[in-house]
C-alpha cells in the first residue's frame, strides 16, 4: 500500500522509519519531509519520496493526495488536524486519514474548551479562570498575586504558556499574550491558572472512540537546560 | 503532573507527543500499519501492542540560538549518506530539522535538529548509547541536555 505522512520534524521521522518496516507498505511519500526522511528506505528498497506542501497548507496536500491517491494518509503535527484537514480528506478525496476530526482537535485547540470539559467531568487540572477582556485579566492577576500561569487558548507551536512568578510578571504575561498579539489570535482568550509543582510525565494512547490503548509512559524534559534552567521549548 | 495531591491533567496532545514519541515508537514491534487500521476500522479493542521491555533514551541537539531564533545551515558531520550512525545498530537518529545542500551536505534547518534515540534492555545503557551516539555527531552551535533521564535514574525499577 502506499502511505503519505504530513509533517516534517522528528516525529515524522519516527513515524516514516516505522511504518517503512511494514511489509504491507510499497511506498512513502512525506510531504514536507526533511533530509532524514528522505535517507528512509521501505522494505522493497523504495526510498521515501518528499514532496513540497508544508504541514498547514491544506489545498497543496489536497492537491497532492489527489494526484498519488495514497490508501492511507498519516497527520503528523497539531495545525493541520485543528484546521480540519481530517473532515476535508473524508469529505473531498474519502482516503482514510489516521488523526482526530476538527471537531476532536479541538481539544488542543483549544485550551478553554479542555479545561473546561476537565472541569465539567470531574478531572483533576489545575483550578483555572477565563478571560477574554484584558482589563479584567489585568486586575485580577494584580489582585491574585503570584505564582500563576498565563496560557494562550489556541494553538502558539508550544510557546503559548508562561510560568509568572508574581504579579508584576502575571500582568506582563497577560499584555504580551491579550495586548501586543504575540501569539495572534491564539491569545485573544486566556487561562490564568494556579501553579502546579510536581514532575511531568506524558501519557499518549490511541483511541477509536471507544477503546483506549496506553503507550508506554515517557517524560519530556522541556527547558532547555540541565537541571531545568532556561526557557521551555515548547 | 503528579503533585502531592495525586496527578493532575496539564493539557490534551491529539497526535503523538514530540519528542516522547521518538523514544516510544521504537520499542513498539507490531507493524504500525496494522494499528492504524485497527484505530480507523473502531476495532482497536481487538488490538495488543507488543512493547519490548527495557528502556528508551532521546537526547534532542538543537541549534544554536534555540528555543529562539535559530542559526540554520551549519555542516552536520559524523552520519552517512541515509542520515544515520554507522556501526551503532540500537541507535536511531530521527531528523527534526535538517536538509541536504545541492552538493549534497547535511546541514541545520531548524532548531531541533536531531533526536537521537538509545534503546537497550536498561535504562543506564539506553542513556549510555543515546550519548555516547551524540559524540559522535557534530554541527556549528549544537546545544543538548547532559541530564536527560537523570530524574528516571534516580528512582530506576527498569
Amino acid at each position: 500500500m502506499k502511505i503519505l505522512v504530513i509533517g516534517s520534524g522528528g516525529r515524522e521521522h519516527t513515524l516514516c522509519w516505522k511504518l517503512a518496516q511494514s511489509p504491507r507498505v510499497e511506498k512513502l511519500y512525506c510531504t514536507p519531509g526533511n533530509a532524514g526522511i528522505a535517507g528512509v528506505r521501505c522494505r522493497n528498497g523504495m526510498p521515501v519520496e518528499l514532496a513540497s506542501a508544508k504541514a498547514d497548507d491544506i489545498e497543496g496536500i489536497l492537491r497532492l493526495a489527489r494526484r498519488e491517491r495514497p490508501d492511507l494518509i498519516v497527520v503528523g503535527p497539531e495545525a493541520p488536524l485543528c484546521a480540519g484537514i481530517v473532515d476535508k480528506v473524508d469529505l473531498e478525496l474519502g482516503i482514510p486519514c489516521f488523526g482526530p476530526q476538527k471537531r476532536g482537535a479541538e481539544l488542543e485547540g483549544s485550551k478553554v474548551f479542555a479545561k473546561s470539559l476537565l472541569r465539567k467531568h470531574g478531572i483533576p487540572t489545575a483550578d483555572f479562570t477565563v478571560f477574554s477582556d484584558p482589563e479584567k485579566a489585568l486586575t485580577y492577576v494584580r489582585e491574585h498575586g503570584g505564582p500563576l500561569v498565563i496560557k494562550a487558548d489556541g494553538l502558539a507551536a508550544g510557546k503559548g504558556v508562561i510560568m509568572a512568578k508574581d504579579a508584576a510578571e502575571a500582568e506582563a504575561a497577560v499584555r504580551r499574550t491579550m495586548l501586543d498579539g504575540e501569539f495572534g489570535a491564539a491569545g485573544h482568550k486566556i487561562l490564568v491558572e494556579e501553579t502546579l509543582v510536581g514532575e511531568e510525565a506524558s501519557l499518549l494512547a490511541l483511541t477509536d472512540g471507544q477503546t483506549l490503548v496506553l503507550l508506554p509512559s515517557a517524560q519530556d524534559h522541556k527547558r532547555v537546560g540541565d537541571n531545568d534552567a532556561g526557557p521551555n521549548t515548547g | 503532573m503528579l503533585t502531592e495531591n495525586g496527578p493532575k491533567v496539564l493539557e490534551y496532545n491529539v497526535r503523538f507527543g514530540d519528542p516522547e514519541c521518538q523514544c516510544i515508537i521504537p520499542r513498539l514491534t507490531t507493524d504500525l500499519v496494522d494499528v492504524i487500521e485497527c484505530v480507523l476500522a473502531e476495532k482497536l479493542d481487538g488490538c495488543a501492542l507488543d512493547i519490548v521491555d527495557g528502556a528508551s533514551v532521546c537526547v534532542v541537539m538543537a541549534a544554536q540560538g534555540y528555543p529562539g531564533a535559530v542559526v540554520t545551515g551549519a555542516e552536520i558531520k559524523g552520519l552517512n549518506a541515509d542520515g544515520q550512525l554507522d556501526g551503532a545498530p540500537d541507535v536511531q537518529v530521527f531528523h527534526g530539522g535538517t536538509a541536504r545542500t545541492k552538493d549534497g551536505r547535511l546541514v541545520t534547518n531548524g532548531g531541533r535538529v536531531l533526536g537521537v534515540t538509545g534503546t537497550a534492555a536498561t535504562l543506564p545503557l539506553a542513556v549510555t548509547r543515546a550519548y555516547e551516539a551524540v559524540e559522535r555527531i557534530s554541527f556549528s552551535g549544537a546545544h543538548f541536555r547532559r541530564d536527560i533521564a537523570a530524574r528516571a535514574l534516580k528512582r530506576r525499577r527498569i
